[in-house]
This record gives structure tokens, sequence and C-alpha cells, in this order.
């Protein structure tokens, strides 16, 4: 084997394209250092290998820490993330309990987008930036439809789903400085993101439910009509008897919603208002798209509660049940209230039997 | 942007500079220079003392490149008759910069050696 032949296996060591860029000028200083020197001698051999040794981990080290490199580490991170986005679809579709048509559509979106999430790592692994580039915004535009269609994702989801597209996609414009394409995924970023923050917001409309006690979780009928008041949602609460009650101090953090209740009438000087008032409650977005969770009274006393959004008509922007209206508020619904029978409300017992015992003072005003 | 219209780094910032990396620009500092012309004249210089292999040789040029101190010159045949064409390389303007900064820092450091007496007084 020629002395060129073994510096030529010995530049393997150098990254590929450190390599293809400086290899054939070290080939040429080689050939060089052979003419001037002698080959044949074991300290000019140690010297060539003494180099390759010392320079080389070092270009290698330089090269991982590149944009390529860091690219190629971004894609195998997608390629995980598109296949767990894929066995979380099935773990997700086996778990659930019912399958409505948002549901299904949603699923079918989210296996969608990793299937597109997982083609675009493997395209930024085999250098097809433009097929990368398209699989990408693809996948982002099933994320959106998929969160629009169904507001419940986690916000793990939401991560992998929205901010590594457009991370990748940010990455995979950045070399061309003045991009088109790279200025149009920005704007379609800011148009996704405040149809997004409105898909966070909870369904509009007449919601069903249940309470109770710990015992016998689903005790009382309950409807809910929730409103949407200038960038904020109202809630009221109208058990079947007694009185309403305004969920307050909503907030609705990924899977969770934590409202206090409130009587929703006026509350009169020495009034005491007992029942649910006060309380405090935390409720989990479930697999069909319930919130199920406890309310925890004014005195302590723990039960449970239940909100079953409307359900959505194909093609249709508003829930079923939906009021004509932009929401019961507080003084029509004592209006309606004064006009309805009142008699059963005080013996209604409400959670832990203290719900309504105040609906005959309100029939009475 | 234009490249011109680029920040350009100060010198100082690119301080203290590898010794390797001094004797690349100490040898860039006559002219335009090959791989292989820049390795022997280090070689000369250092009277042996430093060495560089291709491997070093071209890892220097290369982060020197993309620090914009060094540009290539074009790729010419470095003798008449020659067959294989090399590529030359200079000092830009800010490689020369750095490269007086540099030895300004030397020079400060052996002023101070030479005060504490560590080493003789500068040859005639």
């Amino acid at each position: 084997m020629s002395a060129e032949r073994i510096y030529r296996l010995l530049l393997r060591a150098y990254p590929p394209a450190f390599r293809a860029e400086y290899g054939r000028e070290m080939v040429l200083v080689f050939r060089d250092q052979c003419r001037d020197g002698d080959v044949r001698t074991l300290g000019f051999w140690v010297r060539v290998f003494w180099d390759v040794v010392r320079s080389a981990p070092a270009l290698r080290a330089e090269a991982a820490r590149t944009v390529e490199g860091i690219m190629k580490l971004a894609a195998m991170l997608t390629v995980l993330l598109g296949a767990f986005g894929l066995l979380g679809a099935v773990n997700e579709w086996g778990a659930a309990s019912q399958h409505p048509g948002t549901y299904v559509l949603a699923v079918v979106l989210g296996v969608l987008a990793s299937l597109l999430l997982l083609g675009s790592g493997i395209a930024i692994l085999r250098r097809m930036r433009q097929v990368a580039r398209l699989a990408l915004v693809a996948s982002l535009v099933c994320v959106v439809a998929a969160r629009l269609a169904f507001p419940w994702m986690s916000i793990f989801l939401q991560l992998v789903g929205f901010v590594l597209p457009v991370g990748l996609l940010i990455a995979l414009y950045g070399p061309r400085k003045s991009s088109t394409w790279g200025a149009a995924s920005i704007v379609l970023l800011g148009l996704a993101v405040p149809q997004l923050c409105r898909a966070q917001a909870l369904p509009l409309g007449r919601w069903t439910g249940s309470a109770g006690s710990m015992d016998q979780p689903a005790f009382y009928a309950l409807t809910f009509d929730v409103t949407a008041v200038g960038d904020s949602v109202r809630i009221m609460l109208h058990p079947s008897t007694g009185d309403d009650y305004r969920l307050d101090t909503i907030r609705l953090s990924g899977d969770t919603l934590r409202f206090t209740l409130q009587l929703a009438r006026a509350l009169l000087p020495g009034d005491a208002p007992g029942g649910a008032h006060g309380a405090r409650c935390m409720l989990l977005r479930q697999r069909d798209a319930s919130y199920t969770g406890t309310c925890t009274g004014a005195n302590g006393m723990p039960s449970t509660m239940r909100m079953v959004p409307p359900r959505v008509d194909p093609g249709s922007r508003h829930p079923k049940g939906a009021p004509a209206h932009r929401g019961t508020t507080p003084v029509l619904r004592r209006e309606l209230l004064r006009d309805a029978p009142h008699g059963r409300a005080g013996c209604a017992p409400g959670f832990r039997g203290e719900w309504y015992s105040q609906g005959p003072q309100l029939a009475r005003k | 942007v234009s490249r011109s219209l680029q920040k350009q780094p100060s010198p100082e910032s690119f301080l203290p500079v590898p010794p390797a990396t001094f004797h690349i620009l100490l040898a860039l500092a006559d002219g335009d220079l090959h791989g292989y012309a820049i390795m022997q004249d280090v070689a000369q210089r250092s009277e042996g003392a430093v060495r560089l292999g291709p491997g070093t040789l071209y890892g220097a040029l290369k982060r020197l490149l993309e620090a914009r101190l060094v540009e290539e010159s074009g790729e010419r045949a470095d003798r008449e008759g020659a067959d294989e064409r090399r590529r030359y390389y200079r000092l830009t303007p800010l490689g020369l910069a750095v490269a007086r900064a540099e030895a300004r820092r030397l020079d400060a450091i052996l002023r101070a050696a030479r005060r504490k007496k560590l080493i003789g007084e500068r040859p005639a």
C-alpha cells in the first residue's frame, strides 16, 4: 500500500465536510512532505499520525456544533417525536370511552401530523430540505386543524405540534437570509396564533352536567350557560332547582379548569348565603371531552361535579343548544326565577344537602 | 445587509491567538502562500521547533477563513510546469490587525519578563 493511500485512509478521521473542502489540498501537502522527507522512517509516520490524532477530534467536535449538526440532532428528535405521536394516538384511541366525531377527526389529524413530522425528520436527515419544509408546513396545518376541531390538546402535544415545526422551519430557512418563504411562514404563524388562542376557550353554549356527594356523584342535574363577554367567558350554573350560581375566577390551564362558585343573586345585608357559595372547584378534562372533578365548599365539604360540553353540529360553528342571545345575565335569570315555581327549591338538598337552601328567599323577593 | 456594512469585530477580541495560528498569520504577513509554503515558512522561522502537519494547518486555516482573518487569493500552480494547482491564502486587513495586536501583546509580555530579568536584554 502506497504512503498516499494510507494517508487517504487516515483522512477519513476528519469530518466529511472538512475532507470535501480541504482533502485534496492536504493530500498535495502530504505528497510534498513525502518528497522532502523520508517516508520509510518511523519518525515520519509518528508525526503524520500525531497530526491526525491531534486535529481530527477537534474538527469533528466543531462540526457537531455547527447548524448542520444541530439540525441532524433536531431531525433525529423529530423522528422520535413523530413515532411517539403515533403511539400516543393509538393509546389515546384505545383508552377513550367514547369516540365523538370531533374526537375522531382530531385523532386522524394528529396521526397525519405525526406521520408528516416523522417524514420531515427523515427528509432533513437525507438532506431533502424542500421536502422537509413542505412536510413541516403540512404537519403544522394538521395540528392547527386538530386543535381547532378538538380544543382539549395537552400542553406537551401543543409544544411538539406547534413549536417544533416552526423552529425547524425557521432553521431550514435561516441560511437563506431574505427568504420569501421564511417571511411567509412567519406571517402564517402570526395568523395562526390568534386562532389557537381562540380555540383554547371553552366551547360556548348550553353545557349539561351533574353534581352530587362523593358517594352519589351524579345526584343532581345541572346546566351551564357558557357565553362570551368581550375577550373573556362567563359561565352561569343553573341547577334543576334552586339558586343560580356564577362561576367566578375561571382559570383554564391545559386540561384543568378551576373556578369558584358565587351565588348569582345579590346578597342582602344579613343574608347568609350557605350552599355552594364560595366553593372552589377543580375539574379535569376527560377523554370524552367532559370535565370532572371536585368542589370544596366554604365549610370544607367535598362534592363532585361534571360538566359536559355541547355537541357541535357538523358544518355549524354554533353548538347544539346554544342560546340565541349572548347568554343569560344574572338580572335576567333573577327575573326568570322570580316567575318560576320555587316551592321545591328549599327542600332540595344540594351539595351535601346545603346547596339550594337559599332558593325560597330569592323566590320571595 | 451587505457584508461590508456588518460590524467588524475588534482585533483585540481575537486575542490571545493560539501559537500555531499566530505562526500562520506571520507566514502570510509576507504575502500570498499555499499550504505547504506556509508549513515550510513556519518550520524555518521557528528553526524546526514548530512543525505543522496538514491536519493542524488546514484546521487552523479553516478557522481563520471563518473568522475572516484570512482569505483565499485564488488557485494556481506553485511553479512553472507543475500539474497541480494549489489554493493560495492571504491576510485580510482584519487578519493583519489581529497579527499586529498579538505581536504587541507578546511584546508587552516580553518587556515584563525583561524587567523581571527572566530573559536578557533585547539583542541589538
